[in-house]
């Protein structure tokens, strides 16, 4: 091969050290090996919880785009523990009661940072569990150091059906329904109209995206309702005016926008309906908040949307004498950061409760304990922020906690529940 | 420059410094406590500690180029991400652990010799934009190729592992790989720059009018320290993903590319201590200020950043080295020979 000057120059300087390098770098290694009994051992008890407290854990994004659902997320979990420390703490089932420490370290949705957050969380902070980081890079990264540590990661606030895998990942678990079973939860109701129907969709080119799709495929299958029109966008994309054109021109009865980002989920079914396309619009339950999508949007005038959810909404007028969703608005007062994103913040509040209830039935001072409290949660008490219809329970080894989607449709003023819905 | 003697404990301190067996122990002894550390620390400072060292090597390619070579990047992501993805996916497919290696480092030399021989016939600016490109193209293109990145949700690796012989945990057996490759790689890098190359990469950075009218062939030069800079960039992200075990689009955002350079500017250029204090002050700084006020890491790294740029331009390293002489520098005016730089009396005053 023809080496022009520097290229031979740089080859043979390059190597002048070589020989000693790797004989530096051989004995160095040699030197740490003769070292190794000092490898540090686990102890014997598991770390994060005393006879009064009881440490947990979190990465979120509070920088970058996500920042306000993160913080979103962090503050309404801090509303429910300071309400349960204010009664004393959370009684466990060893009979000990303990104030819940929460800490929280931001990520930027950068996995790489979760991965140190968890690191700094389970060997430095020593917490008892990791609880609700945000995000599927972020848990997948997560996943596997925690299973390999056998540390409880739980409750994770991603949908994605890999984290409620008992088989491959016994110490992860999910909490909200995954994505697939929204999908198919507007799929069997459209199914269920029994009439041909037509519809286009609209996904994240992601596994998120994915998953909706999958759902909806499942839902209609064997039906008369047809997908004709698939279409995609990314992340970090800022419109997607020309998808809407081109599934525009299918005339679809339906548009599914499984849009999970707020401003393109307002611009998608704005530019919809410039183009004179006036489908049923269905929307993912993530991006169909009354506050922060359809009066930002100033969609509320369209009688055209249907969403499927599983909790009820504290900013939908149909459910402010619930006492549940009265608790939790007055218990976030204290934590305004929640309001910032009102649905993440109340998927949050349910997902603390969850923690508190898996703690109360935890039978001794152990990870494993906790564990096995976790796989057995079963009842309508221990959440009151979902829908009724929707259940929790967490010993399918194959599913996350909840279970059910309720199909709605936006009458003006509140999300209406539908007949015909998922369960 | 050679110092002249000087009476006093400042004259023996220079003396000693300058002498060759000096600079031997301290290295050895540097060498010895850095292996020592993963023994006694936890996990999570073993991490940390793991990605300095990758960061710093991925620093000491862009040095190379911009520092030495005196052409502004702004694509080294992208370099770090093809090796952390080299890596990903030979771990993915349980290769031997130099096999992926190898391949981070192949990709990203000819990545490099491809982006670069059309790219150095562009300067200044103009250059600069050229190598933004490349994060910006790297990030859709990885979630295109879901097959070979995993998409948007990336690769979940188990990387290297400590053998049984060695009684280590894996992330020390890690953190000692990562710093023995990274030891190596800053042994080649002194060895290039320290000689003929370094000399043409510096004249020019100085003129290239001049460099050329010598005689130096100063497009291939160029196209040397941009696959010297691509290369490191790989090694820098393979190691970076045997520490970390995960790969995805969201750690390799432009904005990495950007706070590579920000590190380096803030280490200082053209210093090897320079890119090690810039990847420990871009990793750990988040960290201790995170402590503080969570998701306020930013702001303070900003301030921080700021600070450094107006209190020592020449970067943290530079700060060390003038504080250092300054030190072995008598105060009084009768070594005159001995003095400083103006600015440096100035500001000791």
């Amino acid at each position: 091969m023809f080496l022009p000057t520097p290229w031979s120059d740089a080859l043979r300087l390059f190597t002048r050290n070589l020989a000693l390098a790797a004989g530096t770098a051989s004995l160095l290694l040699l030197a740490a090996c003769g070292r190794g009994s000092d490898a540090t051992g686990s102890a014997g008890t598991d770390p994060g919880i005393t006879d009064t407290t009881v440490k947990i854990g979190t990465s979120q994004p509070l920088s970058g785009p996500l920042a306000a659902i993160g913080e979103a997320t962090v503050a309404a979990a801090q509303a429910y523990f300071a309400h349960v420390n204010a009664q004393g703490g959370v009684k466990m089932a060893d009979g000990k009661t303990r104030k819940i420490e929460y800490l929280y370290y931001d990520d930027a949705y950068d996995p790489a940072k979760s991965v140190q957050n968890y690191q700094r969380l389970v060997h430095q902070d020593e917490v008892f569990a990791v609880f609700h980081p945000l995000g599927t890079g972020p848990n997948q990264a997560i996943m596997a150091r925690a299973n390999a540590d056998k540390v409880p990661h739980l409750f994770t606030h991603a949908g994605g059906a890999q984290f409620s895998d008992r088989a491959k990942n016994p110490w992860t678990i999910g909490w909200g329904p995954t994505p697939d079973s929204e999908g198919e939860a507007y799929g069997k109701y459209l199914a269920a109209q029994n009439k041909p129907i037509t519809v286009a969709v609209l996904r994240q080119n992601d596994d998120l995206g994915q998953g909706y799709l999958n759902g909806l495929e499942q839902g209609i299958a064997g039906s008369q309702v047809e997908i004709v029109k698939i279409a995609t966008y990314g992340r970090t994309d800022s419109t997607v005016d020309s998808q809407i054109s081109s599934l525009a021109g299918t005339k679809a009865d339906v548009l599914f926008m499984a849009v999970v980002l707020p401003p393109l989920m307002i611009s998608g079914i704005k530019h919809a309906g410039t183009l004179g396309w006036s489908p049923d619009i269905y929307m993912a339950n993530n991006t169909s908040d009354i506050t922060g999508v359809l009066k930002v949007g100033k969609l509320t005038d369209l009688r055209t949307l249907y969403s499927a959810s599983f909790i009820k909404a504290a900013d939908d007028p149909q459910w402010k004498d619930d006492p549940g969703v009265a608790q939790y608005l007055d218990r976030i007062k204290s934590f305004p950061k929640a309001l910032g994103n009102l649905v993440n913040g109340e998927i949050a509040y349910g997902e603390a409760q969850t923690m508190v209830a898996a703690l109360q039935q935890t039978k001794a001072p152990t990870r494993q304990a906790l564990m096995d409290a976790v796989h057995s949660l079963k009842g309508d008490s221990i959440s009151d922020v979902l829908l009724p219809g929707v259940t929790l329970d967490s010993t399918d080894p194959t599913a996350p906690p909840v279970h059910g989607h309720v199909v709605q449709h936006f009458d003006g003023e509140s999300w209406v529940a539908r007949e015909g819905g998922d369960e | 420059m050679t110092r002249v003697a000087q009476e006093g404990w400042r004259g023996g301190l220079a003396k000693l410094t300058a002498r060759r067996t000096t600079r031997w122990v301290l290295g050895a002894v540097a060498a010895a406590v850095l292996v020592a550390i993963p023994f006694n620390a936890s996990p999570y400072t073993n991490l940390q500690l793991a990605l300095v060292i990758a960061l710093a090597v991925s620093l000491r390619g862009m040095d190379v180029l911009t520092g030495h070579a005196g052409q502004v990047t702004l694509g080294q992501s992208a370099f770090f991400g093809i090796g952390a993805y080299s890596g990903g996916y030979g771990f993915a497919h349980g290769w031997p652990a130099p096999l992926s290696f190898l391949l981070a480092v192949v990709l990203c030399v000819i990545a490099g010799v491809i982006v670069a021989i059309p790219a150095v016939r562009l300067r200044g600016f103009a250059f600069g934009v050229i190598t933004l490109a490349l994060p910006v193209v790297m990030a859709p293109l990885a979630i295109r190729l879901d097959w070979l990145t995993g998409g948007p949700v990336g690769l979940a690796v188990t990387t290297v592992q400590a053998p049984a012989w060695s009684g280590l945990a894996d992330d020390q057996w890690q953190y000692l790989l990562v710093l023995a490759v990274g030891a190596v790689m800053f042994l080649l890098a002194h060895n290039l720059l320290a000689g003929r190359v370094g000399r043409a990469l510096t004249l020019i950075r100085t003129s290239e009018i001049a460099a050329s009218s010598v005689g130096i062939p100063v497009q291939r030069y160029k196209v040397l320290a941009f696959t010297v800079a691509a290369a490191y960039g790989g090694v820098g992200g393979w190691l970076y993903l045997t520490a970390v075990h995960y790969i995805g689009v969201d750690s390799l955002a432009l904005t990495l590319s950007i706070s590579m350079l920000v590190a380096l500017v803030v280490g200082g250029v053209r210093s090897p201590l320079g890119c090690v204090i810039g990847a420990a002050f871009y990793i750990l700084v988040p960290n201790i200020t995170d402590k503080a006020t969570p998701g306020r890491s930013a702001l303070f790294f900003g301030v921080a950043l700021l600070i450094v740029l107006f209190v020592v331009p020449s970067g943290l390293s530079g700060a060390l080295r003038a504080g250092w002489s300054r030190l072995l520098a008598s105060p009084r005016p009768a070594t005159p020979a001995a003095a400083p730089p103006s600015a440096e009396q100035h500001a000791s005053a």
